[in-house]
């Protein structure tokens, strides 16, 4: 009897668990709610405190971003708001949304970056990652590797079809190596550089980790930047850039959000 | 007691018959007049000239001759003037001019003044004002050292010769030609170089005025062609560039030249390009600005601004207007920067200009046009603000006052969010609302820690390693027999043993110990690459032996050999005995299989 009892408060006390897992997710779409009704209200830097509560929680949400980057635009700290309408414009269910406010957003600014062309296999890369990314071509790697592996093996002990299958395993063991080669590119990139926006007013660039060095050019609010991870960590406090203008240098990380 | 009603009326009675009597007069008087002009106020001595004198008016019936004075200094040609009548009818009135002109001759030098000259009209007696003229010795006048000045000469005169920059600096372009020259056209040959200054046309309006003037002891005529507003636009030394004009000219011929008339029919034409000389200006910088905005303005200006509206729709645009008016440089005024308070976005501006080119000098209005919208309903301050007009006359900056102006921004129909674009209009920013896809933040591992990517990376490696191996010892066993021999051996081996249970299961023990003496021989012949036949036992044992296997291992195949060698001559043993020697050969091979290996 008392076993039987006890399998039942097992059980009880396993279905509230279940009932109440996805509070916390009901908890932060309410909160979301209660932000986009400030928003609509012009309270705009209590929308922000909300959104901003939820993001520490580590939800993660185009509609959030999008959202807060409207509510920053409307207070004029545009920098801010180039940073989440980006990652909103990252999220295919906010990716129009996001654009069209960012069109609006960078018109705003009343500096504005040159902006010299990438290179063509940088457009490529980038392309690459962020067509398809880079789970996707590991494991276009993988099969076409196995693939080639396979064909390789059959043209040994098919000797009518030695042929073709030799080609046809060569071509794809090319493949597949280019493809690795790519993804490899692609991690390095990823791992050594990104992107991020500069949201302070303004900022000097300098062409050494100290204020005291030669200034090279100023960053101003909502510049694109592109960080260099591995040069900046020889120096605390300090990110090596480059901007959209080509002009690389040392920035303080204050104000620079990384995306 | 005095009679005032008396009085009164008799005032009143000599009041209207001295208005009834005057009126005329006062009218005839207004209608008439009376103007003595010279040719010529300076004149060389023996110089000729001519005095005028000129009547105009609407009832001019009875005007007699002048009485001249006399006139000190001067010599007058004849008392009698030639005389010429006009008459002109504007708008149904008529009016006759009469002009009398004397010929006199300057006959002393000196200052001297021609008294007024008087004139009966209508039997009343008027007079001229007095002329001054001034007679010249041709020595007097110009410095003969000098090279004598050109019949055609341009010259560019400046109003002010040390401005600042920004001030207004008027450029007459003025023509001088002699006496006997006349000039029948003009053009601007090429550009005019003005560099350093900002330029700007003044229309003269009409036929340019000639004056008759003595330059270095020679009576020349002077034309102002063109005028030019300039302005400096920064200090130091400043030049303008000689200006360069194309004349045409018809000179009369000279009258020592006895054929002149006779041919050339009385005149000469002829172009002559002409250039002004170059004028260096010292432009002095300005003075410190005050602590106001600084509009670059230079001149005598006022400055006003204006909301276009006190109400306005968040989003929308209300424009603040500020209007400058006066003389000046008004096209290099800078739009004024305003502190903008936050909340409120600034586009860019419109900027109109009025200018006025017609008269002595460049004026007119700017106005400046600027786009505010406020992002959030609310009321807003524009703050008081200060603008610094140079002005050059007193040569100090004045200070204007600009006073605060306000608006109030009403909420704007919630519809999505409206902030102002670029152009003016409300652009919507349109935020997502209700359910949203959530996610939580994962770090995402990089692919080479992955277990699947290992798996899927040494698979196919796997594979191929296999393949070469097996595809290598195919490859073997086809061309070397001894090795494949070896390689099947154990095989063979393994299906005589299975052939001797079978030979065991129908009680055939020749047939048994026949295929286990097979199997031991075969296999060692096989494993050592032996000929398979023609090789006794004692041989095959021999050449174990040489390799060196373990004494009971040889002891117990050559147990077994000697056995089955003799099974002929046996008495047949029982399945017992075929199964243990059946399982001794197997031992016997697996011993074998190590040692051999």
């Amino acid at each position: 009897m008392n076993f039987k009892r006890g399998h039942l408060l097992l059980f009880g006390a396993l279905f509230i668990s279940y009932l109440l897992s996805p509070l916390p997710a009901a908890a932060q779409q309410s909160r979301f709610d209660e932000g986009n009704r400030l928003l609509e209200e012009s309270l705009y830097e209590e929308a922000i405190t909300l959104y901003k509560a939820i993001e520490e929680d580590g939800y993660r949400s185009g509609a959030l971003w999008l959202n807060m980057g409207i509510a920053y635009t409307q207070l004029d700290s545009l920098g801010m708001a180039k940073f989440y309408l980006l990652k909103a414009a990252d999220q295919r269910e906010t990716e129009q949304l996001a654009r069209q406010a960012l069109e609006y957003v960078n018109e705003r600014f009343p500096r504005r970056s040159a902006v010299l062309p990438a290179l063509p296999w940088d457009r490529f890369f980038q392309y690459l990652s962020a067509q398809f990314g880079i789970t996707a071509i590991v494991v276009a790697t993988l099969v076409l590797f196995n693939l080639a592996a396979a064909l390789l093996i059959a043209a040994w002990f098919r000797i009518d079809l030695r042929k073709p299958f030799r080609i046809a395993s060569l071509s794809l063991f090319g493949l597949s190596a280019l493809l690795f080669l790519f993804s490899l590119i692609i991690y390095s990139q990823q791992n050594r550089y990104s992107a991020a926006i500069l949201t302070d007013r303004q900022s000097e660039v300098y062409a050494e980790p100290a204020e005291t060095a030669t200034q090279i050019t100023t960053a101003f609010e909502g510049f694109s930047l592109r960080i260099d991870f591995k040069r900046s960590e020889t120096a605390d406090g300090w990110y090596y850039i480059r901007l959209e203008n080509g002009m690389f240098g040392w920035i303080r990380d204050e104000g620079v959000r990384i995306l | 007691m005095r009679e005032t009603g008396n009085s009164f009326s008799h005032f009143l009675v000599i009041f209207f018959t001295a208005c009834t009597l005057g009126m005329p007069l006062s009218l005839n008087a207004q209608e008439i007049s009376l103007e003595a002009t010279v040719s010529e106020s300076r004149i060389f001595l023996g110089e000729q000239f001519t005095l005028s004198v000129e009547v105009s008016g609407r009832s001019v019936r009875n005007v007699s001759l002048p009485q001249l004075p006399e006139i000190p200094g001067v010599r007058v040609l004849s008392q009698n003037p030639s005389r010429s009548t006009s008459i002109s009818i504007v708008n149904a009135r008529t009016s006759t001019t009469t002009s009398y002109r004397y010929s006199l001759i300057a006959a002393q030098p000196g200052s001297f003044t021609i008294p007024p000259v008087r004139i009966d009209i209508d039997g009343e007696i008027r007079e001229t004002e007095p002329i001054r003229i001034e007679i010249l010795q041709r020595s007097q006048a110009g410095t003969e050292t000098r090279p004598q000045l050109p019949d055609v000469y341009l010259q560019v005169e400046l109003d002010v010769t040390n401005p600042v920059p920004g001030q207004q600096v008027i450029a007459s372009v003025i023509l001088y030609f002699r006496q006997g020259v006349e000039i029948t056209s003009f053009q601007m040959e090429s550009g005019w170089r003005t560099d350093g200054f900002w330029r700007e046309e003044l229309q003269n309006g009409g036929q340019p005025t000639v004056e008759s003037v003595i330059v270095e002891g020679i009576r020349y005529r002077k034309a102002e062609l063109m005028r030019y507003a300039l302005f400096p636009t920064r200090s130091g030394e400043l030049t303008l560039a000689g200006f360069p004009l194309n004349v045409g000219i018809r000179t009369q011929p000279s009258r020592n030249d006895p054929f002149g008339s006779f041919f050339g029919a009385g005149a000469n034409q002829r172009r002559l390009s002409v250039e002004s000389e170059p004028i260096t200006l010292n432009v002095r910088p300005l003075p410190e600005p005050p602590d106001a905005i600084a509009l670059n303005a230079v001149g005598e200006m006022r400055v006003e601004r204006r909301l276009s509206s006190n109400e306005v729709v968040t989003g929308e645009t209300v424009e603040l207007i500020t209007t400058i008016r006066g003389t000046g440089n008004l096209p290099l005024v800078r739009r004024p920067a305003y502190t903008i308070p936050d909340g409120l976005e600034l586009y860019s501006p419109q900027d109109a200009s009025h200018l006025d080119r017609e008269g002595r000098s460049l004026s007119g209005t700017r106005t400046f046009t600027e786009l505010i919208a406020a992002r959030a309903p609310g009321l807003y301050t524009l703050p008081a603000e200060r603008v610094a007009v140079f002005n050059p006359q007193t040569r100090r900056f004045n200070t204007i006052e600009l006073p605060a102006l306000q608006f109030r921004a009403l909420p704007a129909a919630q519809q999505g969010l409206a902030v102002a674009g670029n152009s003016g209009t409300a652009v919507r920013l349109q935020p997502v609302t209700g359910l949203a896809a959530w996610s939580t933040s994962t770090a995402t591992r990089p692919f080479f820690r992955t277990f699947w990517f290992w798996l899927f990376l040494i698979l196919p490696i796997a594979a191929l390693a296999t393949a070469i191996y097996r595809r290598n010892l195919l490859s073997r066993l086809g061309s070397d027999y001894t090795f494949a021999r070896a390689h099947f051996a154990d095989e063979t081996a393994k299906k005589r043993l299975k052939a001797a249970h079978e030979w065991m299961e129908k009680n055939q023990p020749k047939e048994i110990y026949n295929l286990l003496h097979k199997t031991v021989t075969g296999y060692v012949t096989d494993r050592l690459g032996l000929p398979e036949a023609g090789l006794s036992d004692s041989e095959l044992l021999k050449q174990l032996g040489s390799r060196n296997i373990p004494e009971p291992l040889h002891r117990q195949i050559s147990s077994l050999l000697d056995k089955c060698a003799t099974i002929s001559y046996a008495p047949v043993g029982s399945a017992t005995d075929f199964r243990t020697d059946i399982k001794k050969t197997e031992t016997i091979i697996e011993q074998l299989r190590e040692v051999l290996s």
